[in-house]
């Protein structure tokens, strides 16, 4: 479904240059679990970023669905990505202004989908969640947790291919980490490929594949290991 | 906060502080520069000391011209009522003219205003040399301004000097006074001088009822009670003259300047109109208004960053008065920095204000207790009014929410606010816009409207009536000319008279009439709908012939053919008056009054005392030098005066069309203000919801759906402010046409372009930012760890 190669992003200001990916290489299969874990700054969510097609790579190759992406323009990445991506971040990301249902509700209308198909399918995906009862509150008048399972309704509320998940349990206690790392597995068996940036090595456990990175790279476990060794 | 911290603050929001500040000066010094116009208006005569008890006589007709108020009154008036009433203490009497004087065979023309005994102790004047009683009870002395003495007479001793006034009556100047301050109506005049025996000799000779040419001032007693003196004065006058036509009023002196342009026969030429101060009054209060609400706008949205600091000071035992104050201070060092602006801009200003109004304000004007209180009160009330609402919003935070930093800012009571301060400004903005295209539709309309008969290539000149047919005839010979007329006064300033339908007509219809020749209406172009042009009267002829105007014959109540030959009751002359035309109606007077009757005749006791020549297109500027020529060669040491129909005819709106200019200028300046303010908003917006937009984006909205996003918030504001802006721009262009006698009627484009430029404007100016924010990167906007 996804294979990147030779990937490079570099960050110019005006003083430093900041390479955030550097010849990356990495390939994901359809109905994948894949978990992304590195130290922090070593460009997991850059990656994860240009993987969702919200920000263009330097130079290399991304090829989405054996369509090569990394040319399209704002309006084409912006089509694809609404119709086969859906995104949970770590910092939840829902609109203060907008109810339960009406963030959940976002993606659907910028799909053009009818209102009345509208809320049957965010009213399912708020049942995946069990935040039906919640569906008229304000993100402000929600736990932490309760907010992520909207998240993770309104990435999945469009039935994408892909969900890509930016430490989705960085900003949760573990009783509602776990509840939304079950909530991924279970729609990952239903089908859905899932890449998943991580710190936790509980998480990391609920994928099939972990990809570590280093410095821009992916580098083996053995190699990590090897490091951790040299260093003692 | 103190000062220092302000101003980081201040510098580190650069846009919004720029927006704010600026906007906030361009008001001020607009109003400023309009508090200077209406302070001066409004400061007219107050100067005298007794400008409390001094009253105008005026004449208020009952008949020949009912419901009209003259601004003067006969001679009689003054006198009877001073003997009559108690209360009033004394009465005096001015007839200004213009006379004319020679210094070195120059002619020289001055304004004089012949005057009782008592004028200047009744308008304290200061005296430079001599004093009023050297002057006032002596027979041929005159008293004049300092500024006509320096420049008659240089540097010599002007007491003792003696001239002739109108060539005839020998004058000494007893007296110079210190020039009357600019804002007094008496500003213009140069010679004061008393009536006496010899000169002017009309005024002694005839004391009576009939001639209300006098303009009549009266002192009151401290104690009078003005109602009761008024009530003394129309039973005096009604059982003195008992067949008078007119009711003397009283009008004090300090509303003269601004409260006499709907009364006829005035003399000062300083006059104002107290609709056209009231209007820029409530110009000025608007533009104040909407640059307060541009500045409690932009703090307002700006809270949301300040929330925090708030919060923390709260946390820390702030109390709400405290914040209050200190947000208040925060706001008046801010109108303080924009007030010295505004001062600076004024003084930049005031040249071209100035030359927009004809006027010569000053601000040395400004430096009285009065004006400078003013000015503090403005800036107290500016200060209030901008800090207000952020104060009172900013310090209502609950400490914790204000950290946490939540939704505080959309979705509330205060984003409600917020929107109908928007609308205001918007629907300010739509009447503004409205408005500015009624007074200029009306005054399009006024220059191009069809007068009833041609003002261009037309020339008047006053000549001796003994010279006149040999002028004329001399004038006809010339190339260049086309045609000559005779007539007894300047273009169609005729004589008052009456017409009546029969003996039972006691009410009329006021008729002008002038004394014309046969080549009158042809050369003016009057247009002959009946009957036939006036013949030249033959010795011998006992009847008056006339030619009426349709109004006249309509007051009549029979058509223009039928009126042919008939006789009418108009008393023009002796002998019966025959019509034996009508013309079409023309604007013989402005065209914000109505037309009424009048009348060209050929009567015998008039005299010709004007000659109108029409030229050939274009040559009339050259041949003005022939026309004089030819006039000094039979009058070698009189004045050649010449009219120009057209200029005349601009000059009677020129004051109008001048306060409207203002008026246009400053509307577009508050449109432009307010304009700021939806820029600054959207701007503020646009970044407040970078985060949101962000989202959205990630969520499949393209640039498209986030504009919309945008404009459809404000078109729904639009809207609003349209359905009030609408009415009440409707109501006030009706308002102001009502003035006019011949008037645009309004039209719906006016309102649709107004309200279309307004949408255009902001919708234009909430894309651009919207774009901006649109196209931004979403990946930096939400990045929130
Ligand atoms: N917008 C940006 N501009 C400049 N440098 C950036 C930007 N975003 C990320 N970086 C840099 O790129 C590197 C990778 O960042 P990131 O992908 O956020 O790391 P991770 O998510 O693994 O912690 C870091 O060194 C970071 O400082
Ligand atoms: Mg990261």
């Amino acid at each position: 479904m996804i294979k990147i190669t030779d990937l490079e992003k570099i960050y110019r200001t005006e003083e430093v240059e900041t390479v955030a990916l550097n010849k990356m290489c990495m390939e994901v299969k359809e109905h994948e679990f894949v978990a992304i874990m590195g130290p922090s700054g070593c460009g997991k969510s850059t990656l994860l970023n240009i993987l969702g097609m919200l920000d263009d790579p330097t130079s290399g190759s991304f090829v989405f669905n054996g369509a090569e992406v990394s040319k399209y323009n704002e309006n084409k990445r912006s089509d694809l990505r609404k119709a086969n991506i859906g995104f949970v971040f770590q910092s939840f990301n829902l609109i203060d202004e907008l109810t339960v249902f009406e963030n959940v509700e976002l993606p659907l209308v910028y799909n053009n989908i009818k209102p009345a198909e509208r809320k049957v399918m965010v009213e399912a995906a708020l049942e995946g969640v069990q935040m039906m009862h919640r569906r008229n509150h304000f993100p402000s008048q929600l736990s932490g947790g309760q907010q992520q399972r909207v998240a993770v309704a309104r990435a999945v509320v469009n039935n994408p291919k892909l969900i890509l998940a930016d430490e989705p349990t960085g900003n949760l206690d573990s009783k509602n980490g776990v509840e939304v790392m079950q909530l991924l597995t279970s729609l990952n068996e239903k089908g859905t490929t899932i890449i998943m940036v991580t710190h936790s090595e509980h998480d990391s456990r609920y994928a099939h594949r972990i990809i570590h990175m280093l410095d821009g790279k992916t580098v083996t476990e053995n190699f990590l290991k090897e490091l951790v060794y040299a260093a003692q | 906060m103190n000062i220092k911290q302000l101003f980081r603050t201040l510098f580190k929001n650069k846009t919004f502080s720029i927006l704010n500040i600026v906007g906030l000066s361009i008001g001020v010094a607009v109003v400023l520069l309009i508090c200077l116009m209406v302070y001066n208006e409004r400061s007219f005569d107050k100067s005298f000391k007794q400008a409390d008890h001094i009253y105008r006589m005026n004449s208020y007709l009952t008949a020949y011209m009912p419901g009209e108020t003259f601004c003067s009154t006969s001679n009689k008036t003054g006198p009877v009522m001073q003997e009559a009433i108690p209360e009033i203490l004394t009465t005096v009497r001015t007839y200004p003219v213009n006379s004319t004087i020679r210094i070195n065979d120059n002619p020289l023309v001055l304004k004089t205003m012949w005057a009782d005994e008592d004028f200047f102790r009744l308008f304290d004047t200061p005296f430079i040399q001599g004093s009023p009683e050297a002057v006032m009870k002596q027979p041929n002395a005159i008293a004049i301004s300092e500024q006509m003495a320096k420049k008659l007479f240089g540097n010599e001793n002007p007491l003792g000097q003696s001239f002739l006034i109108d060539d005839e009556h020998p004058m000494e100047v007893k007296a110079v006074y210190r020039d009357y301050p600019k804002n007094s109506s008496f500003y213009e005049y140069q010679v004061i001088a008393p009536f006496n025996h010899s000169f002017p000799s009309w005024f002694s000779k005839e004391i009576y009822w009939g001639n209300i040419d006098f303009e009549t001032f009266c002192l009151l007693s401290d104690k009078a009670d003005l109602d009761l003196v008024s009530k003394k004065i129309e039973e005096t006058i009604k059982k003195e003259n008992e067949e008078g036509f007119y009711i003397p009023k009283l009008q004090n002196l300090k509303d003269i300047h601004l409260y006499s342009s709907k009364y006829q026969h005035s003399y000062t030429s300083f006059q104002s109109d107290i609709g056209k101060v009231k209007m820029l009054t409530l110009l000025a209060i608007i533009i104040l208004l909407v640059a307060c609400i541009n500045y409690m706008n932009l703090s307002t949205a700006r809270a949301q960053k300040r929330a925090k600091e708030i919060g923390i000071n709260k946390t820390l035992g702030a109390k709400r008065s405290n914040l209050i104050c200190k947000l208040t201070f925060e706001t008046g060092i801010i109108t303080c920095i924009s007030f010295i602006l505004a001062i600076v801009m004024a003084f930049l200003l005031l040249p071209v204000f100035n030359d927009l109004l004809n006027e010569e304000l000053s601000f040395s004007l400004t430096f009285n207790p009065v004006f400078l209180l003013g000015i503090l009160l403005i800036w107290i009330i500016t200060t209030l009014l901008a800090a207000s609402y952020p104060a009172l919003y900013l310090s209502g935070f609950p400490p914790l929410l204000a950290i946490r930093s939540a939704n505080i800012s959309r979705g509330s009571v205060h984003a409600l606010v917020r929107k109908a301060l928007t609308v205001g400004q918007f629907a300010v903005a739509i009447v503004l816009i409205a408005w500015v295209f009624v007074i200029q539709s009306q005054i399009r309309y006024a220059n191009n409207k069809d007068i009833g008969y041609n003002p261009h290539n037309l020339v008047g000149i006053y000549v001796p009536s003994n010279l006149s047919e040999t002028l004329a005839n001399e004038y006809k010979a010339l190339s260049s000319v086309e045609m000559v007329a005779r007539e007894s006064a300047l273009l169609f300033k005729g004589n008052g008279n009456v017409l009546t339908k029969n003996h039972e007509d006691k009410t009329g219809l006021s008729l002008w009439s002038i004394k014309v020749d046969k080549e009158f209406i042809p050369t003016m172009q009057l247009k002959l709908i009946a009957g036939e042009n006036l013949p030249q009267r033959l010795p011998g002829d006992t009847i008056t012939q006339i030619v009426l105007n349709r109004k006249a014959v309509e007051y009549l109540e029979t058509t223009p053919e039928e009126i042919i030959g008939k006789e009418v009751m108009a008393q023009i002359g002796e002998g019966k008056t025959i019509v034996c035309g009508v013309v079409e109606n023309f604007n013989f007077e402005p065209i914000y009054k109505p037309v009424t009757g009048f009348c060209m005749h050929n009567g015998k006791n008039r005299a010709y005392y004007v000659t109108m020549i029409r030229v050939k297109d274009g040559t009339l500027s050259e041949q003005m030098k022939t026309f004089e020529q030819i006039y000094k060669k039979h009058v070698p040491n009189d004045i050649f005066m010449a009219e120009f129909p057209d200029v005349l005819w601009e000059k009677a709106y020129e004051s109008e069309h001048r306060t409207n200019t203002v008026v246009t200028y400053f509307s577009i300046l508050a449109i432009f203000i307010a304009c700021m303010g939806v820029f600054g908003l959207t701007a503020f917006m646009a970044e407040q919801r970078t985060k949101e937009i962000g989202i959205r984006k990630v969520m499949g909205a393209n640039v498209r759906d986030i504009v919309s996003l945008f404009t459809n918030d404000y078109l729904k504001l639009l809207i609003i402010s349209l359905v009030l802006a609408l009415p009440v721009a409707w109501w006030l262009g009706n308002n102001y046409l009502s003035d006019f006698a011949y008037r645009i009627s309004l039209s719906w484009w006016m309102f649709i372009v107004a309200a279309m430029i307004t949408v255009l404007v902001t919708i234009l100016t909430v894309c651009l930012q919207a774009v901006k924010a649109a196209t931004a990167n979403p990946v930096k906007s939400i990045k929130t760890e």
